[in-house]
């Protein structure tokens, strides 16, 4: 089941806001349509993140994904263990599978992403068009 | 709107990812690219290849108008064999590769999903221009009223089987029209499936043992249900177009639009086993024979990574900061966990152990060559 706290983005990023810091991730939708990762490109802490923009890169048997910055924000952690246990991505993807942390420089933003009902009703559509 | 084989609801029921692929909607994965592979090396996966081209040339002058537009001998091809090749401009450069079937009284060709069209028209052409007392059929347009004098007499269906225990689920089938242990490998026979006729091969796409067949599309449910079903005990899996081109990629095999194209040759991408440049005159030999001679610009290699990163068609290949080449496959192989790459490069880089850098997306990482096949099955 896909948590209720966590916001989203088109490009099937979700992400959890404590306060100033936010988590972010990759949904299971992501994580499916993905398949058979192989590897993952992973950013550095205090690299900037930039909404709508690239910060990380995943590498399945059949191709290479950008992973998008669902908010704003300066990285403040990233999750050490996934380059070596990537199958947590597909097991935990909201939970172990995190992938950064990061400090918001722009709340404004979180208007522009989905919260989990409309994120589930985006994927529907998504997958009607396959 | 894209083309559909017969199995198509048997693909989606088993809950595959269907893609397009050459115009055809077609299964790239079921369960996965690496568990797909693994079934195939380890035991015995299915593949549905109703997409692939298959053209049937009778007449009198069968062997010499095939012999004309493909670069291998099938003049001296047995009876009962296959032998690859390239259907080559005058240029030398490749319309497609093929696999050449000779029959007593007929040649037939399994050409590649995308290009079917395009070779059965040049195929024609040839024929008309040279003069050959030859016909070339569709074997799997349905719309054709020749067909009827294909060896099947109907529309075709093919199926692959490939892995280990792909004799032992075929026999089940085959039942006692052929001993499979007694046709070798690249060997053809006329049998039965399910006492359905059918033509057997013993070849494939993957470096396995294993076989292909055609057969009438419309046994091809029932066909592929039967084998599903007894192949349980021996490991079958369902195999997607992502793990057939890992597998290929792992055995060193071509793909057309990678290694092969209109503007590369059999020379440059070094598929000198499917090109007999010595033997009767054949479409592009002049070429093929100077390029050889002259020495070609560029050449196929194999090559190894020192990064994570996958190599993948495009990808820019250099020395000392220079474009020397660039990637024609990659993969992350399943088999050997590794990535791996094929592709062109200068001709001074040719020898295992020559190093050059790949650019993956900015960035670059070192490469060294080895020798091809990636994968070699065990004896």
């Amino acid at each position: 089941m896909r948590p209720t706290d966590l916001k989203f983005s088109k490009t099937h990023e979700w992400v959890r806001i404590e306060k100033d810091i936010a988590t972010a991730g990759i949904s299971d939708f992501a994580v499916h349509a993905l398949s058979d990762l192989v590897y993952i490109d992973m950013p550095q802490v205090t690299d900037l993140l930039e909404q709508g923009q690239p910060y990380a890169e995943v590498e399945s048997v059949k191709a290479v994904s950008d992973i998008y910055a669902p908010l704003s924000g300066e990285i403040v952690e990233i999750n050490e263990e996934l380059p070596d246990s990537l199958e947590t991505l597909a097991k935990d993807p909201y939970g172990a599978g995190w992938i950064v942390k990061f400090r918001i420089s722009h709340p404004g933003e979180v208007e522009g992403l989905m919260d989990a009902a409309q994120y589930e009703k985006h994927c529907k559509e998504e997958e009607a068009k396959h | 709107m894209l083309k559909r084989t017969p199995l198509f609801e048997a693909h989606v029921a088993l809950g595959a990812r269907m893609v397009d692929f050459g115009g055809w909607e077609m299964p790239v994965q079921y369960a996965g690219i690496i568990e797909e592979s693994k079934a195939t090396r380890t035991a015995v996966g299915i593949f549905d290849i109703a997409h692939m081209g298959r053209i049937e040339v009778i007449g009198r002058d069968h062997v010499a108008a095939v012999d004309w537009v493909v670069t291998c001998d099938v003049q001296k091809l047995g009876v009962g064999r296959c032998k690859y090749g390239i259907l080559s401009t005058d240029r030398g450069t490749a319309i497609d590769d093929v696999l050449v079937y000779r029959d007593v009284d007929r040649t037939q060709l399994v050409v590649n999903a995308g290009n079917r069209d395009v070779d059965i028209a040049h195929v024609r052409e040839q024929i008309a221009a040279k003069g050959f007392d030859a016909k070339a059929i569709d074997c799997a347009d349905v719309n054709e009223p020749a067909v009827s004098e294909t060896v099947l007499g109907v529309p075709q269906q093919m199926l692959s089987l490939q892995g280990r225990n792909s004799e032992k689920l075929l026999q089940r089938i085959v039942g006692t029209s052929t001993d499979l242990s007694k046709l070798g490998y690249y060997r053809h026979t006329r049998g039965t499936l399910l006492s359905i006729p059918a033509i057997i091969s013993r070849t494939g796409y993957t470096g396995e043992d294993g076989f292909e067949f055609f057969f009438d599309r419309r046994e091809a449910t029932r066909i592929w249900d039967v084998l599903m079903a007894q192949g349980r005990d021996l490991g079958l899996a369902p195999i997607g177009l992502g793990a057939r081109d890992a597998l290929r990629t792992e055995a060193g095999m071509p793909l057309y639009g990678h290694e092969l194209d209109l503007n590369t040759t059999p020379v440059e991408a070094r598929l000198d086993f499917g090109v007999q440049l010595a033997k009767a005159p054949f479409l592009g030999q002049a070429a093929l024979v100077a390029q050889k001679a002259a020495g070609p610009k560029k050449v196929l290699v194999g090559f190894e990574v020192d990064t994570k990163r996958v190599p993948r068609n495009g990808f820019p290949l250099l020395k000392d900061g220079v474009q020397v080449g660039y990637v024609a496959s990659g993969t992350w192989s399943p088999t050997l966990e590794k990535n791996i790459g094929m592709g062109f490069v200068t001709p001074n880089l040719v020898e295992p152990g020559s190093t050059f850098d790949v650019d993956i997306r900015g960035k670059v990482h070192g490469c060294t060559v080895v020798p091809l096949p990636f994968y070699k099955r065990p004896k």
